[in-house]
């Protein structure tokens, strides 16, 4: 499949930011593009929909799903490896470890969990969030400001304003 | 790599632009500002050299009967309206989806090999249930709108549901693989039973063909939900708790 050939190791990546578990992460996308073969149709393995974008979102939620489930929570904080690549933001935006992402999955709607996950995992802007996920910039803005508060709520550190 | 607290001098290149930049799928515009960003940038930069770096992708399961993915794309392209049936194969139904099914779980009728025919294929005999042991597999099977009573056989285009028995009061995670010509495929969604007991319903159904000797495996684990990377390897590979059961093809 020339789109898991091409995406498969963004993807992969991707899924480790979020689930810190090679294994998890590998099943996460292999799961998905099976599914994706599988279904045939608008979304087959070679449609014209599979750009990064979309692929992107589809592994964001499929790593949301595992981390929601409680039962996985206490293996994947068991088995985490550390983090491939290091913060990039300032003091003031914390990077979001595994510990407190899993503190957030019970917190958060998944609309503003996705948000910010693209937001403090993925360094977006929200420009860039409004546009993989459709919604409004003022969406994004409000999800965000809530999530943050969440955050500031749960790991009582200083937590990023937007750039 | 950069130090944990080295930071971008601005606003960091996201990840996904990163990945994009590497794919050169930005526009040319795109493509400069993120240029003169990493010119300037060495946190970025960190991050653009980890994205660059090989990395080894598991290899995809493939349909079953080695189907090619590009005769997969032809029979989505050429067959049109045939393709429902033509190319889902191993299809997943969604729980509730099909009233047959419902019906199929309800009845019951549930069949279960003997332990004699149901050895070879790699696959321990300790992992074929054992009608009233502590764990089984047992498959229902919906052949030409039918229920039919040997699920021991198939053909093309059946419907099977897999029910489960273990002992309560395991919660075990599961997951369905079905072995077939030396290759693993994964019907069902993984999940974790509610509540183990006697023929426990799996969410979903799937269809099989092809000519070959069919295994399926119900992977139960007490612990997590079994890897499918791991799986994918070989029955050797199950976890202690899994059951097995065989169908044979009828096209043979």
């Amino acid at each position: 499949m020339e789109a898991y050939r091409r995406y498969g190791p963004a993807l992969l990546r991707k899924a480790k930011r979020m689930l810190h578990n090679p294994t998890d992460a590998e099943d996460v996308v292999q799961g998905l593009f099976v599914d994706l073969l599988q279904g045939g149709g608008a979304a087959g393995p070679d449609s014209a929909q599979l750009e990064l974008g979309y692929l992107y979102r589809a592994v964001t939620h499929r790593c949301l799903n595992v981390l929601r489930d409680a039962r996985n929570q206490r293996r994947l904080l068991e088995q985490r490896e550390a983090p491939a690549l290091p913060a990039r933001t300032t003091c003031e935006q914390r990077a979001i470890d595994l510990d407190l992402l899993l503190k957030l999955s019970a917190q958060l709607d998944a609309l503003s969990f996705e948000m910010l996950v693209y937001r403090f995992i993925d360094d977006m802007t929200q420009d860039e969030i409004a546009e993989l996920t459709g919604y409004s910039r003022k969406t994004v803005g409000k999800r965000l400001d809530d999530a943050r508060q969440t955050v500031l709520r749960l790991a009582e550190q200083p937590v990023g304003g937007e750039a | 790599m950069t130090s944990m607290h080295e930071s971008c001098v601005t606003e960091p290149i996201s990840m996904l632009r990163l990945e994009r930049y590497r794919l050169h799928e930005l526009s040319a515009r795109e493509e400069r500002a993120v240029s003169a960003h990493l010119e300037q940038c060495g946190a970025c930069r960190a991050c653009l050299a980890e994205v660059e770096q090989d990395i080894v992708l598991p290899a995809l399961p493939e349909l079953p009967n080695a189907r090619s993915q590009a005769a997969v794309v032809d029979l989505i392209e050429l067959r049109g309206a045939a393709r429902r049936v033509r190319t889902r194969r191993f299809m997943a139904f969604g729980a509730g989806a099909s009233g047959a099914l419902a019906l199929a779980a309800a009845a019951l009728l549930v069949l279960q090999t003997s332990v004699e025919r149901q050895r070879a294929d790699g696959v321990p005999l300790a992992r074929f249930g054992i009608k009233g042991g502590d764990v089984a597999v047992e498959l229902v099977r919906k052949h030409q709108g039918a229920l039919a009573d040997d699920a021991t056989l198939f053909a093309d285009g059946d419907v099977f549901k897999v029910l489960v028995t273990c002992p309560p009061p395991l919660t075990p995670h599961f997951d369905v693989v079905v072995y077939q010509a030396g290759q693993a495929y994964f019907p069902l969604a993984a999940g974790t039973l509610d509540s183990c007991g006697n023929r426990q319903a799996l969410s979903g159904a799937f269809t099989l063909d092809g000519a070959g000797d069919v295994i399926v495996c119900v992977a139960l684990d007490a612990q997590r939900v079994p890897s499918r990377t791991e799986l994918g390897q070989g029955p050797d590979a199950l976890p202690d708790l899994s059951v097995c059961t065989r169908v044979r093809s009828t096209s043979r």
